[in-house]
């Protein structure tokens, strides 16, 4: 018989696949754990809505102690995503939220 | 009047019907039925229809091919120039946003490969030789320009029977792959929704074709050329500074190339070369290796889904058959159609572009083997 059996051929082969493709898996991951341009972290997805709605409270000057207004504000900025205010279950600061913190550090100085 | 008789004999002996053979009737009569098929059922018309046209041509008698524009044409088809520069378009084209987001659905893309070695196996099993069988193998890979860079330099002589499979094969997707998913899938596995991807840099984006092209090239470098050309458009796209060649990458040159690539391929489909007993042979494996490849990336998505406790639904597997996009596209409408709140066609595109790169390096490491 010339030559390595079929099956010897198709197992040579899908080893050879698997291998270069888990190969460039782990450049993939290199090329991602060396991305230079890679975000920290965010918080939590709650926290997005947050960061929006913070300037307009910061622009209208309204006490940070005034928690109806701030939840209007988060409200309006949830609305005009296109969302209705029926969708909205709860709004908090997440416990992670380092922009919550700084937030309420700041205006508790001012 | 003589002078006349003369004149009309000389046209008649110098005309095509005198070489006309039975053979080239019915690859005419084939012509014309791809050509239906393409046009009125709109099976991959863009390549069945230069290809069914094609086809029709070269059953012409005393065409005088042998030099000219379809000379240059066919040269474009047998010294693989048509497929890398289509593979430039189909890198322009390519998103590896959801492969770079979650790398491990390569491994999709590499096992769904197993339906090119079965039918390189079964290929070898009913007399075809080594070279052969490994260029109807890579039919199972469902893409297009690999399998017709394949049989250009591994079988040549098959090359018009592999592309018609290929491509024809291609364009029932849609009704291959359906059956075999729900046949290997429990309806509670179809519904399995998967976690959204994450976001992936530019870095990233421009990172892995460069990165990826020099590793795989050094590899294997016999599929240098098809690789090297999907990476460079796909640098034109993501780069951002080069919305010029993408832009003429993606769609008026792999146009004009893709009438190349499809005339010169039916250009192959003369009777002597096109109707024997190992067409029909072809296109039976390559049934095979479609519906193996399928059935290998699905049952790869289940032990998937059972290693990660059910995050990855298995029905993404079977895009790891190239057949880019319409192989994700089937992952999302079977999916879809378990459970409708299901989107799993970003998720199914991963595997979907690791195909082309699975397809291709086994087309390198078949090259690599095959050629010593």
């Amino acid at each position: 018989m010339e030559g390595p059996s079929p099956w010897l051929i198709m197992l040579i082969n899908m080893t050879v696949v698997f291998a270069v493709l888990i190969a460039l898996g782990i450049l993939m991951k290199i090329i991602y754990w060396i991305d230079p341009t890679k975000k920290k972290p965010e918080p939590a997805p709650v926290a997005a809505p947050v960061a929006t709605a913070a300037p307009v409270v910061a622009d209208t000057t309204v006490p940070a102690n005034n928690e109806e207004e701030i939840v209007a504000a988060i409200v309006g900025a949830i609305v005009a995503m296109g969302y209705t205010s029926e969708q909205i279950a709860s709004i908090r600061p997440t416990s992670t939220s380092t922009k919550w913190r700084l937030e309420g550090r700041l205006s508790g100085r001012n | 009047m003589d002078a006349f008789s003369v004149a009309i004999n000389s046209v008649w002996m110098d005309s095509a019907f005198q070489a006309f053979t039975i053979g080239n009737a019915i690859m005419i009569l084939v012509g014309i039925i791809l050509l239906y098929m393409a046009f009125a059922k709109e099976f991959e018309p863009l390549l069945l229809g230069p290809i069914a046209f094609g086809c029709i041509l070269a059953n012409i008698p005393r065409n005088g091919f042998e030099e000219g524009v379809m000379a240059l044409i066919s040269a474009g088809v047998s010294h693989e120039i048509f497929p890398p520069l289509i593979f430039l378009g189909v890198g322009a084209m390519t998103d590896f946003g959801p492969l770079l987001a979650n790398p491990k659905t390569l491994l999709l893309g590499a096992a769904a490969q197993i339906g090119v070695f079965i039918a390189l196996a079964g290929a070898m099993l009913v007399g075809f030789t080594q070279p052969q069988a490994a260029a109807i193998g890579i039919i199972g890979g469902a893409d297009g320009p690999t399998s017709i860079y394949l049989a250009a330099k591994l079988a040549p002589e098959l090359l018009g029977a592999i592309a018609v499979a290929a491509y024809s094969y291609m364009s029932l997707v849609p009704l291959i792959q359906p059956p075999v998913m729900k046949l290997l899938t429990t309806q509670k596995e179809r519904e399995i929704v998967m976690e959204q991807l994450r976001e992936v840099s530019k870095f990233e984006k421009i990172a892995f074709p460069i990165v990826s092209t020099i590793f795989i090239s050094l590899l294997l470098p016999s599929i240098t050329s098809l690789l090297g050309m999907l990476m460079l458009g796909n640098l034109f796209r993501e780069s951002g500074v080069t919305e010029r060649l993408s832009d003429t990458s993606q769609n008026a040159l792999i146009n004009i190339v893709t009438i190349f690539l499809a005339t010169g391929t039916g250009l192959t489909m003369n009777a002597e070369h096109f109707l024997t007993m190992e067409t029909i042979k072809i296109i039976l494996l390559g049934l095979v290796a479609f519906i193996a490849g399928t059935a290998g990336g699905v049952l790869f998505g289940k032990l998937m889904s059972i290693l990660d406790g059910g995050k990855t639904n298995p029905l993404i597997g079977s895009a790891g058959v190239s057949a880019v996009p319409m192989a994700a596209r089937v992952s999302q409408v079977v999916g879809a159609k378990a459970n409708p709140s299901n989107f799993l066609l970003m998720h199914a595109m991963g595997p979907n572009v690791a195909g082309v790169i699975g397809t291709a390096v086994a087309a390198g490491t078949m090259l690599a083997m095959m050629s010593r």
